[in-house]
């Protein structure tokens, strides 16, 4: 089953977050919620509300899969985003927090 | 900053060697802060939705990259002063992540910037004078230069001076802030392009005509990206009082049959090609003979005074040679080949230029944390009147060194770990940020680059090898110029994974060329091997003092495809 996490950057500082359990956005990309098809297009729906309240930018869908007993993007740009730079991972936002963020 | 009246000088000497504003100038750029500050917040109100702000912020250098916000700021013709030097590690410290990224267009990018606080980031920029106007949009961008402009002992004139008078015409110019597409000058000023004029919208090449007067030689339509053009020359000599007027018609030209309606057919070079270079020069020239030459004269008095407005180094008149250098020389074998590689001839009797290298071994190209750029900034200080430049190469040059000094400043280099001897060597790498940072790339350059630096990282190989420049852009949009790497690489998206195609062949300088390719794209970890492979050839049949790229011209493709698709 194809399965998917929804993804934001938070408009005040830009940081990327991933739409969690709540649902709530989360910095941590572990915290991301999978989605099946038809609770993705619920998902997004919550996203483009969340856009109509200045909260966040650029909502999309990420194709993920399961690797190892954990979520995983399927392609190398997502994985860089849920991880931070491959070059600095001390950097990534899901490094340094792991609290719930109010948009 | 809240009004005019509190608008201070920046501190520091009127000697350093950047253009010095004045209240004016000042006066301007608080505005411009103050109107994006209003722009923020409005935006954070829901009074601007994001497509509304996105230009808006892109005209004051803030991008959405692939982690946070961007900013872009400019450093004017590579030029920085210690004082602004210390703003921008004060700026990385304070809003960013301690770093800052050193570009190809002579800027530095801060990657981790919260849009809250650009405001106040552009308020703290414009207290030392500099600013991100103009890094991004679709407008004129930082003018780029020679990174020994002023101190090269080769320069026909200062191109500091030109490229001053190229960004206050291009800085708000009413008819050229929305343009099809983005347009990048570069000039420089001696008849050695190390600007890499030819890769630009327009290239400016300094020369002298049959009576020895200075003036320019115009290339247009030059751009790598997805389809990779060298400049073609359209003015053999352009005197230099015409150089507003004959901008001014190009971008006329450009700016009224330039492509709006696809984005990849919009750059001025399209335009050409589909002209026709001749039929173009032809409506260069004839709206250059419209334009009304009162208006657009460059007199030699408004030369005279926007040179006044640089600060011009108090030079000592010393002899042409140094005992303290010649003996540091003889006895350290390790600073006399970093003098090899690091260093370029100067003007003056008695003085060198001193280059910086930021491509440590297994190092991010062009990166450099807020300690080395504040000591960076004190070594400017002792050194070199205050100033540094900011290279297209990523790195970064003291111009006016003493020779007497640079023994003590080798020495001071190495605390901070700037001291590598390898700038033109293959590990004196351009890399874009790629898809570590950036929204559009397809695959990362920057561990593509510590790899390949680590693999020739024994310095006695790399100085074996001598000049490469080798070239990584993470997309089609060779940021990292990787078209005109004597080795280039492009990072492409193969199904999903990040794949690496190469070419070898190109060149940046006076006689530019586009690399051809090597073959088909490769995963990361085989990428050095086929470097390594590439370089074998070259090294077993290279001539006496034949550079890579002169074997590559000589040889010509075959024995490197084949030698890099043996297993």
């Amino acid at each position: 089953m194809k399965l998917s996490v929804v993804t934001a950057n938070r408009l005040r500082d830009g940081a990327i977050l991933w739409l969690g359990a709540g649902p709530a956005w989360r910095e941590h990309f572990a915290e991301a919620q999978p989605f099946d098809a038809d609770a993705l297009v619920i998902a997004l729906e919550f996203g483009a509300r969340e856009v109509a309240l200045q909260r966040v930018i650029g909502v999309y869908a990420v194709d993920v899969e399961h690797n190892t007993g954990t979520l995983s993007p399927l392609s190398a740009r997502e994985r860089v985003r849920a991880h931070g730079p491959s070059v600095r991972p001390d950097l990534g936002y899901g490094q340094t927090h792991n609290t719930l963020v109010e948009a | 900053m809240d009004g005019i009246s509190h608008i201070q000088p920046p501190a520091g000497s009127q000697d350093v060697g950047i253009y010095h504003y004045d209240g004016l100038d000042r006066a301007w750029l608080a505005r411009r802060v103050e109107e994006f500050r209003e722009q923020v917040q409005r935006r954070m109100a829901g009074g601007l939705t994001e497509d509304e702000f996105k230009p808006l912020r892109l005209m004051n250098g803030l991008y959405l990259q692939l982690h946070a916000y961007m900013l872009r700021v400019a450093i004017p013709y590579g030029i920085v002063s210690s004082t602004q030097l210390r703003k921008m590690a004060h700026v990385a410290r304070k809003y960013d992540r301690d770093y800052g990224h050193f570009t190809t267009r002579q800027n530095i990018q801060f990657n981790w910037i919260k849009l809250e606080q650009a405001p106040d980031i552009l308020a703290e920029l414009a207290e030392v004078d500099i600013h991100a106007i103009q890094t991004s949009g679709n407008c004129i961008r930082n003018v780029t230069t020679d990174q020994f402009a002023g101190a090269a002992a080769d320069e026909i004139i200062d191109p500091r001076v030109y490229a001053e008078i190229l960004r206050q015409w291009s800085t708000d110019h009413p008819e050229f802030l929305f343009l099809p597409r983005k347009f990048k000058i570069a000039l420089t000023g001696s008849e050695k392009d190390r600007a890499a004029i030819k890769l630009h919208d327009i290239g400016i090449l300094t020369t002298r005509n049959e009576h020895g007067e200075p003036g320019f030689t115009v290339y247009v339509g030059g751009g790598l990206g997805r389809t990779p053009v060298i400049g073609v020359k359209i003015r053999q000599w352009l005197q230099v009082s015409d150089l507003l007027r004959y901008m001014e018609a190009i971008l006329r030209v450009y700016n009224a049959a330039g492509r709006r309606d696809n984005l990849y057919k919009a750059r001025i070079k399209i335009l050409v090609r589909e002209t026709g270079a001749e039929k173009f020069a032809e409506q260069v020239e004839a709206e250059f003979a419209r334009l009304s030459g009162d208006r657009f004269n460059l007199p030699p008095e408004v030369v005279s005074a926007i040179q006044a407005r640089f600060g011009a180094p108090r030079f000592a008149n010393l002899p042409a040679t140094s005992t303290a250098f010649d003996r540091a020389m003889l006895t350290n074998p390790a600073f006399a080949q970093w003098v090899g590689t690091n260093t370029h001839p100067h003007r003056m009797p008695g003085y060198i230029s001193a280059v910086i290298s930021l491509k440590p071994v297994g190092g991010i190209p062009g990166d450099a944390s807020s300690a080395q750029i504040d000591h960076i900034a004190a070594l400017a200080d002792r050194y070199s009147f205050g100033e540094a430049r900011v290279a297209h190469e990523q790195n970064v040059v003291l111009a006016h060194v003493r020779l007497d000094d640079l023994f003590a400043l080798w020495q001071e280099l190495q605390p901070a770990a700037i001291d590598t001897p390898n700038i033109g060597l293959i590990t004196d790498i351009i890399a874009c940020p790629g898809l570590d940072y950036c929204e559009l790339a397809n695959a990362r350059s920057i561990p593509v680059a510590q790899a390949i630096s680590e693999r020739f990282a024994d310095l006695a190989r790399q100085h074996d090898i001598g000049e490469l420049h080798l070239n990584i852009s993470g997309c089609i949009n060779a940021c990292a110029h990787h078209h005109v790497g004597h080795i280039g690489i492009l990072g492409v998206d193969k199904h999903g994974e990040e794949a690496y195609l190469i070419s070898l062949g190109g060149a940046a300088d006076e006689n530019a060329a586009l690399g051809q390719l090597l073959g088909a794209a490769m995963p990361a970890h085989v990428v050095p091997d086929v470097i390594e492979r590439v370089i074998a050839i070259y090294l077993a049949h290279r001539t006496q003092g034949e550079r890579f790229i002169d074997s590559f011209r000589r040889l010509g493709m075959a024995p490197f495809k084949e030698a890099a698709n043996a297993r």
